[in-house]
């Protein structure tokens, strides 16, 4: 116990309570609904719950230390088994803070302290005072090269999309946080901001509204533990609706023509429940990214957004593991793209953390925007911003092997003839009739995927773009490569091909980060080799 | 040492079990002893010549690895198949399976016993033939595989740390698995057994020395 060992914000056991209350106050509150218990037992059962909750979050209070030291961070915790856990500053990967309306009205916010070790935070904070974090960001990141980049800061912000134009980078993001930027610097250089109209488009694009809706339907059946949850709820859904007159409206037509009714009435709903998720992935951005700002602070990138819950991340830029750009059709329709980043820390944690979250993924997936939607056009001064080094002008391109469209056709072949294959199991000789455009699916497959696929090994990094109707370019700068791999499938020594991958930190559950395939054998090899030293001769730094 | 034990027990056991006859190899009373139907393989030339970059300054594996994996297999057929009788036995006494009905699944654990104790033979000479490595100026380099061959290149630049492990029946052998673990996420590790004991800690070393000093 020494002067310097500083306590969580005094009001920080009601958030503690409210954490250890919420993995079973959901359940608790839908059986006492779903019992339609006697008015008296609310209180009993009441305080049978929250009064050792309490007492726990208070003991926890009690016990939570933390100092910080001249080059580390020391946490203490523990009631039984204590631990003494040293952090030190040079480790640590970013510190994120988020804040709920209720974080906001205390002028307080959760602190997550991430280094690169495993998918959890190294210390999750709950809740410390904004002159609290302040004074922690001063310490951790002041040994921090501010102006290492100072030729980047030189350039124009090109990163602005849309919208209002900002003032500056110290204006900070729109209302309802002021909290948050309290804590910000004057020396703060807006790189991005995406306004409302963006974030619209973003919800368009992308398919967040089953996130929601599973979200919603998970936490129905978590009132029923049989799993029997759907059908009250439909019944009474179906209660409701005019389902009669529609019925009653559409008789007439049924009978003159049954099978396009059936056809309009399928199309009917088809759309709407397009148009549904589509209008809940825009109310989900709305609300998730709101205000989203990216600024840079010396080498460090920062994150805000959120509309009731606030969420800051630092990331320090040399973290950056790699980057990667996404166009789908719609995105294309826009004019735009959707950056995101991968670090090591950050990405696989948060189950615990945004604590009003409608679902528990939402800080996961989000923590990995660089920009959430972006104009085309400005991609490349954006991603300069960030990593001086990566220039995309600059960049030649080159294609696959000569013969990849025969594979790649083989293949959308040898899928099309299963998929028919499987059709005629329940359809008989009808299901033949899939062949064609299955076939044809196949043939525009390989013909624009090879047209759009190419690659390049540039003197800071290699690039792989992919994908023909959903396009993605990923980015790996040399120094964060991890390890290279050459492939040889049967097919490729067939055809004298090889593939390349590159592993890098921080990769996620979806594999290698790059997976360059039907590369000629000798460029393959050529390429590897070249990787493999060059990355060889470049420190990994954390 | 009960660790030191078990291969022996367990090739006695292969011995008595008629359908490990061919796989149970003869170490057990004597130093470890090549397969005689094996040609010397560390002069073979290298087989897949034509994948790039094949050849020069490779090392293959340590021979002794061959009969290790051939005893480690037999220890599993053994196991496998022993248990498996064993339960067989106990349907036909404890249950209505019929004795002729159980004699059957006797013969078919045999026969797969037999399978699987001529592949636990064959593949790893199959497989030394197609591993090989090398250390260069900027790291290690792992050659493998036999119908999916990978080429793995981990600069020295980027091995957090290393392990040189060893089991019982590669410590019987004097062989050691070196690990090299990396800040990546699919090839955290690479895993490198069938060393020689005194090389995996030369490799270590290696990777360890050109590695150390650097620090963030």
């Amino acid at each position: 116990m020494t002067l310097d060992d500083r306590r969580l914000h005094p009001l920080s056991w009601i958030f503690t309570a409210a954490q250890f209350a919420k993995g079973f106050i959901v359940p608790a509150v839908v059986l006492l609904v779903a019992s339609g218990g006697g008015s008296g037992s609310y209180e009993l059962w009441g305080t049978l719950f929250i009064g050792p909750v309490i007492a726990a979050a208070l003991v926890q209070y009690r016990v939570y230390r933390y100092r910080l030291a001249a080059d580390e961070m020391v946490v203490r915790d523990g009631i039984l088994t204590r631990t003494e856990r040293h952090i030190p500053y040079q480790r640590i990967q970013n510190i994120d803070l988020v804040q709920n309306p209720l974080h906001r009205l205390c002028r307080v916010a959760l602190v997550r302290v991430e280094t690169a070790s495993g998918t959890r935070p190294e210390a999750v904070m709950r809740v410390l005072s904004l002159d609290a974090v302040a004074e922690m960001h001063a310490r951790v990141f002041a040994g921090r090269p501010a102006a290492a980049d100072a030729a980047g800061a030189a350039e124009v912000v090109g990163g602005r999309v849309g919208g209002p134009a900002p003032t500056d980078a110290a204006a900070g993001p729109a209302a309802g946080q002021e909290g948050l930027a309290a804590v910000g610097e004057p020396r703060d250089r807006l790189l991005l901001r995406v306004p409302a109209g963006e974030l619209v488009k973003l919800g368009i694009v992308s398919n967040k509204g089953l996130v929601v809706v599973a979200a919603v339907l998970g936490l129905l059946a978590q009132g029923r533990p049989d799993g029997d949850f759907l059908e009250p709820v439909l019944r009474s859904a179906a209660e409701r609706l005019p389902l009669g007159a529609a019925a009653e409206w559409l008789a007439p037509l049924r009978t003159a023509n049954p099978v396009l009714t059936g056809v309009l009435l399928a199309v009917t709903l088809v759309g709407a429940a397009f148009v549904l998720l589509r209008v809940l992935s825009v109310g989900w951005f709305l609300l998730q990214l709101h205000g989203f700002t990216l600024t840079r602070r010396g080498s460090d990138l920062r994150a805000d957004y959120g509309l009731f819950t606030r969420v800051r991340r630092t990331i320090p830029t040399a973290r950056i593991q790699s980057l990667t750009a996404t166009e789908s059709p719609l995105h294309r329709r826009f004019r735009r793209q959707s950056l995101e980043l991968r670090t090591v820390g950050g990405a696989a944690s948060s189950d615990d953390d945004v604590d009003f979250d409608p679902s528990s993924d939402g800080g996961k997936a989000e923590g990995r925007w660089l920009a959430p939607m972006v104009e085309t056009s400005q991609v490349p001064a954006l991603l300069r911003q960030v990593l001086p080094e990566v220039d995309l002008a600059g960049v030649a391109w080159r294609r696959l092997a000569a013969g990849a469209r025969r594979r790649v056709l083989v293949r959308g072949l040898a899928a099309a003839a299963a998929l028919t294959l499987l059709a005629t199991m329940p359809a008989g000789p009808w299901g033949l009739a899939l062949a064609p455009p299955a076939v044809l699916a196949a043939l525009l497959h390989a013909h624009r995927w090879v047209a759009h696929a190419a690659w390049a090994v540039t003197a800071w990094g290699v690039l792989f773009r992919s994908g023909w109707w959903t396009r993605k370019l990923a980015i790996v700068p040399l120094a964060r490569i991890q390890t290279v791999g050459l492939v040889e499938s049967p097919f490729d020594r067939r055809h004298g091909m090889a593939s390349v991958r590159i592993d890098t930190a921080g990769a996620g559950a979806g594999g290698y980060t790059i997976a360059i395939p039907y590369l000629e054998k000798t460029v393959a090899a050529e390429v590897a080799r070249r990787l493999y030293a060059e990355a060889g001769q470049r420190a990994f730094r954390w | 040492m009960p660790l030191e034990a078990e291969p022996v027990e367990a090739a006695a056991a292969g011995a008595a079990g008629p359908p490990e006859e061919p796989a149970a190899p003869p170490p057990v009373d004597g130093p470890p002893v090549r397969p005689h139907a094996e040609p010397e393989p560390g002069h073979r030339a290298v087989p897949d010549a034509g994948f790039p970059d094949a050849g020069e300054g490779e090392q293959a594996l340590d021979p002794a690895s061959v009969t290790a994996a051939r005893l480690a297999g037999a220890i599993g057929v053994t196991v496998g198949s022993a248990s498996a009788l064993a339960a067989v036995l106990v349907a036909a006494v404890a249950t209505p399976l019929g004795w002729l009905a159980a004699a059957g699944l006797g013969g078919v654990v045999l026969m797969l016993s037999a399978a699987g104790a001529a592949a636990c033979y064959v593949w790893p000479a199959v497989r030394y033939r197609h591993v090989r490595y090398r250390l260069d100026a900027h790291g290690v380099t792992i050659r493998r595989g036999i119908v999916w061959r990978t080429v793995t290149s981990v600069p020295t630049s980027r091995v957090q740390h290393t392990d040189v492990s060893r089991g019982p029946v590669e410590r019987y052998f004097d062989l050691a698995t070196l690990v090299i673990h990396t800040a990546g996420t699919r090839d955290a590790s690479v895993a490198l057994g069938g060393l020689g004991h005194r090389a995996a800690l030369a490799l270590r070393d290696r990777l360890i020395e050109a590695g150390g000093g650097r620090d963030a």
